[in-house]
């Protein structure tokens, strides 16, 4: 079966360490170091913190395509970024 | 939205932490950012939690200043405090498990409904500096992850780690992140 991300279940045992083959980019990515990354535990957002103290919201598609749908700014290089979570249940 | 009638605790709400010694908090949907926490130093790590039996979720911040504050996102002053060993380099939080890696290799596990203390203070298994912590899914647990490429497996109630393994590949660098899923 192939997915967004390669092969799954693949029987073969070959390296896959440095193949970027079937890896997605991001649109107008960070502009220096991505420090920490998060998805949305509801939704298919996606949230960077970068060295050049942005913060970017992505939404991404099913094929893997982004979007850019806000980006704000600390003073410095930002350094966590972290969603509310769904409520677990006890 | 679908989720809008749960109270903030669907993904509506982003935390971000910056060398700025602030925290801020971004609302997904009306796309306001507005600072919610303070620190006298570096904030390295901030995350989301609710305790048990509340309504509201709750912010945890670990800072260069060796402290951790907690915050309720109503006021503007920590509604706790708690001094760390060292200088904090990550967090992370699953149900009731807070685990916080600082600096000199400690890893401080807290308990969220008794926030104010250490539950268990102990020092990683691996040699060089702790770079990030993550807890299991279920919370029974954590994964070190540190500069030299080496991962530890932690359970809160074990004296030993059960694993300590280098990432296939064979390079020795540093882990930035680490996500477990039991």
């Amino acid at each position: 079966m192939t997915t967004l991300f390669g092969t799954a279940a693949s029987s073969t045992t070959t390296n896959t360490v440095g193949d970027l083959k079937n890896d997605v980019a991001v649109t107008s990515p960070p502009e220096d170091t991505t420090s920490d990354l998060v998805f949305s535990p509801t939704a298919d957002i996606l949230a960077v913190s970068s060295w050049d103290k942005k913060v970017r919201i992505y939404q991404i598609a099913s094929n893997g395509a982004s979007e850019g749908k806000h980006v704000y700014e600390h003073d410095a290089p930002v350094m966590s970024v972290d969603f509310s979570k769904v409520r677990c249940l006890p | 939205m679908a989720f809008a009638n749960q109270p903030s605790q669907d993904g509506t709400k982003l935390v971000s932490a910056g060398a700025d010694k602030q925290a801020k908090i971004c609302d997904l949907s009306s796309l306001q950012t507005v600072q919610v926490a303070a620190h006298d130093n570096v904030v390295r790590s901030a995350r989301f939690f609710e305790l048990p039996n509340s309504n509201s979720p709750m912010l945890v911040t670990g800072s260069w200043d060796k402290t951790i504050k907690y915050w309720d996102l109503r006021s503007q002053a920590p509604v706790g405090s708690v001094t760390c060993q060292e200088r904090v380099y990550t967090m992370d939080v699953r149900n009731s498990l807070l685990v916080v890696g600082t600096a000199d290799r400690y890893i401080n596990v807290v308990n969220l409904q008794d926030p104010m203390k250490f539950y268990k203070t102990l020092q990683s298994p691996l040699k060089w500096q702790t770079r990030v912590v993550s807890c299991f899914t279920d919370a029974s647990g954590f994964a070190i992850g540190s500069i030299e490429g080496r991962c530890a497996m932690q359970y809160v109630e074990d004296k030993d780690s059960r694993y300590v393994g280098c990432f296939p590949g064979g390079s020795k660098s540093i882990i930035s992140n680490l996500h477990v899923q039991l």
